[in-house]
């Protein structure tokens, strides 16, 4: 039998379009579970409402940085004698050439922060890439399955914070001691195929009950979405969901109802701002748009985490027009939130933004912003706990 | 591993699989390499005959995009535009590889057409087939390259031209389709698609089309394998990203793309008229 040549060239595409899919698929890592979150290491009879002030002050800065922005906080496992991580960029000025990304440990015994030093500079980071780096913004960090810290840093491309990447660098090697702690870039995140531009990163990601964490990024090019990146336990980007179909929504901040019934909670671009919500059902593998909270917001970033079942914080700017205020709030569904504590009251022409949340042993804490020129911590314990004592 | 199980891991989005650093590394240096060379190519044959001083231009294009950062010109290109789509490379190198063996007047083979109107990153456009029955006649003659042989008149078989066109045109509404889909302006995720197993087979599928509905007498053309080629080249590697939209095409081959259709349909416009 002979068969009619485009049927014969038809055959063939299809053939090799098999092996070809079937050669990929091989290579590829066996289809995750459905994601499930986490809860951080919290007593069951948590209650935030009986949270307490216990110790506040600034991070030390890096010799000869003039200004500080965007910290982030990272809880450190238990074996290590540190309890907390801090990552931010500093320098002259926001976005200025010679803006690095600083680290500062606060010891487990003692809660005095060490020394800062810069960790991250564009210029070795470019070379190590391959490619150049104009500026360094927010950083974003998280342990993975093998104790190493996983660092992700907003690139600047060719343009502004709109011509962002967000470049992925990984510890050197676990458990190193605060001295040593080196970071090896991996590459930028694929995330968009106009060159890889626009997606940035603010927010702690979600962990999940493999080992892996949802990563909550947002794309800022003109319309402003917010989006979620899954890693696996050995932080291998494994896939990308959008959150939301709205255009003016941007730095969400992840939130766990129950392991897969899940709140983004989001920073919206608009004049009688408030805050954005979407909400997955199915651990964020689809998500869809809900009414925004009945809380102002001065187009300014927020940090949200679920501590326990229906004990959830909020640390946000209760503002339409400023970030001069501060606020702790807490919630028992993520939804409908009540002041806890009232974290700065400044003047009106002082900033106090972008605040980052860690539970660390049985002490919620928390750094921020100040004035754009340091950056401030304050941590919260069960009736005053002492930092340090196991939860 | 039942059927319904390969189905849905070809199908699953949140299986990628990224390239190794270090030949994200390598490829932005060769990919850039490789389009400086051909750019560098075609801009010195406007302006000299001279083959080695053509060859020095590319080689020496090629050269700088391969130094070390920070003094690469890949390093720079990289910083504004990330690394070129691997069907780009792969253009730039057959064009190289037809400027290296010029076909002896074979309808069929590559030549190098008028850079004149065209971007400056605009490699995949200057890639197109010697001249069909129609095309020949309306084809001036500063558009022929100077050193290549004057390409045959003899009817090429209908059809044979086609393929081009139609690979460009959906090259051109996949571009749209990712601009839209980057901006969130469809329902659909389609980016995302690009991490899953399957749609490397669908892309060769529907790149394959042309060559399938092609006249089975149609003379072999070398230019319907580089996406094949470059689709074999991502499951070996996952260059350049891990995404297969990204191997496919980038935003300078798609505006090149937008020229040489628009090129084209002017050609046909005026030929009829």
């Amino acid at each position: 039998m002979k068969l009619h040549p485009r049927l014969a060239r038809l055959l063939c595409v299809a053939l090799a379009a098999l092996v070809l899919c079937a050669l990929e698929g091989l290579q590829r890592a066996p289809v995750p579970e459905a994601a499930r979150a986490q809860w951080p290491q919290a007593a069951p009879a948590l209650q935030v409402k009986r949270l307490a002030p216990i110790a506040r002050g600034t991070i030390p800065m890096p010799e000869g940085a003039a200004a500080a922005h965007a910290s982030f906080l990272l809880a450190m496992p238990a074996t290590s004698p540190a309890a907390l991580t801090a990552f931010w960029f500093a320098g002259e000025r926001e976005s200025a050439p010679d803006v690095q990304i600083a680290v500062a440990q606060m010891d487990r015994i003692t809660r005095q922060w060490s020394a800062a030093r810069f960790v991250v500079n564009r210029h070795t980071l470019g070379q190590r890439l391959g490619f150049g780096v104009r500026r360094l913004g927010n950083p974003v960090a998280w342990i993975d399955g093998q104790s190493r810290i996983h660092l992700l840093v907003v690139a600047t491309g060719w343009g502004g914070w709109a011509a962002s990447r967000i470049v992925h660098l990984r510890q050197t090697a676990a458990n190193d001691t605060f001295a040593d702690m080196r970071f090896e870039p991996l590459r930028a995140l694929p995330l968009s195929w106009l060159w890889n531009t626009s997606f940035l990163v603010r927010n702690a990601p979600l962990t999940l009950a493999d080992g892996g964490m949802v990563l909550p990024v947002y794309f800022e090019l003109g319309y402003k979405y917010p989006a979620a990146l899954r890693f696996d336990r050995n932080g291998a980007f494994a896939g990308m969901v959008r959150i939301s179909r709205r255009h003016d929504v941007l730095q969400p901040t992840l939130l766990m109802q129950t392991p897969q019934e899940w709140l983004a909670l989001l920073r919206t671009q608009r004049a009688d701002g408030k805050i954005g919500v979407a909400r997955s059902t199915d651990g964020g593998a689809h998500w869809s748009d809900g009414a925004d909270l009945d809380m102002d917001n001065p187009d300014a970033a927020i940090a949200a985490l679920a501590l326990a079942p229906g004990q959830m914080v909020l640390a946000h700017n209760p503002s339409t027009h400023s970030r001069s205020v501060l606020d702790l709030s807490r919630s028992p569904d993520g939804l409908h939130w009540s002041r806890v504590a009232a974290l700065e009251r400044g003047t009106e022409f002082e900033e106090y933004s972008y605040p980052s949340l860690a539970w660390v042993d049985g002490s919620l804490c928390l750094s921020y912003t100040m004035i754009r020129k340091r950056i401030a911590w304050q941590c919260f314990g069960l009736d005053a706990a002492p930092l340090g004592a196991k939860p | 591993m039942n059927l319904t199980d390969w189905l849905h891991r070809m199908l699953a989005l949140d299986t990628a699989l990224l390239p190794a650093p270090w030949l994200m590394r390598v490829w932005l240096s060769l990919g850039w390499a490789l389009v400086s060379a051909a750019l560098g190519m075609a801009l010195a044959a406007r302006w000299t005959e001279r083959a080695w001083l053509r060859w020095s231009v590319a080689g020496a294009l090629a050269l700088w995009a391969c130094l070390p950062a920070p003094y690469a010109s890949a390093y720079w290109l990289g910083l504004a535009f990330q690394a070129p789509s691997v069907v780009t490379g792969l253009c730039c190198a057959l064009l190289l590889y037809t400027r290296l063996r010029p076909p002896a007047g074979e309808r069929t083979a590559p030549v190098l057409a008028s850079t004149k109107a065209q971007p400056a990153k605009a490699p995949k456009a200057q890639l197109t087939k010697a001249p069909a029955r129609a095309h020949a006649t309306t084809r001036r003659h500063d558009d022929e390259n100077e050193d290549e042989p004057a390409p045959t008149p003899a009817a090429a078989p209908p059809g044979a031209r086609h393929g081009d066109w139609i690979l460009a045109l959906l090259g051109v509404l996949l571009g749209w389709v990712l601009l839209l889909d980057t901006l969130a302006l469809l329902p659909l995720q389609v980016y995302a698609w690009g991490l899953s197993a399957a749609a490397v087979a669908l892309a060769l599928v529907v790149a394959a089309l042309p060559w399938v509905f092609s006249r089975p007498d149609a003379a072999a053309q070398p230019w319907l394998a580089v996406v094949p080629l470059a689709l074999l080249l991502f499951v070996a590697t996952h260059l350049p990203s891990g995404n297969v939209w990204d191997v496919l095409l980038d935003p300078w081959l798609w505006v090149a793309l937008h020229v040489y259709l628009v090129r084209r349909l002017l050609r046909r416009f005026f030929a009829v008229r």
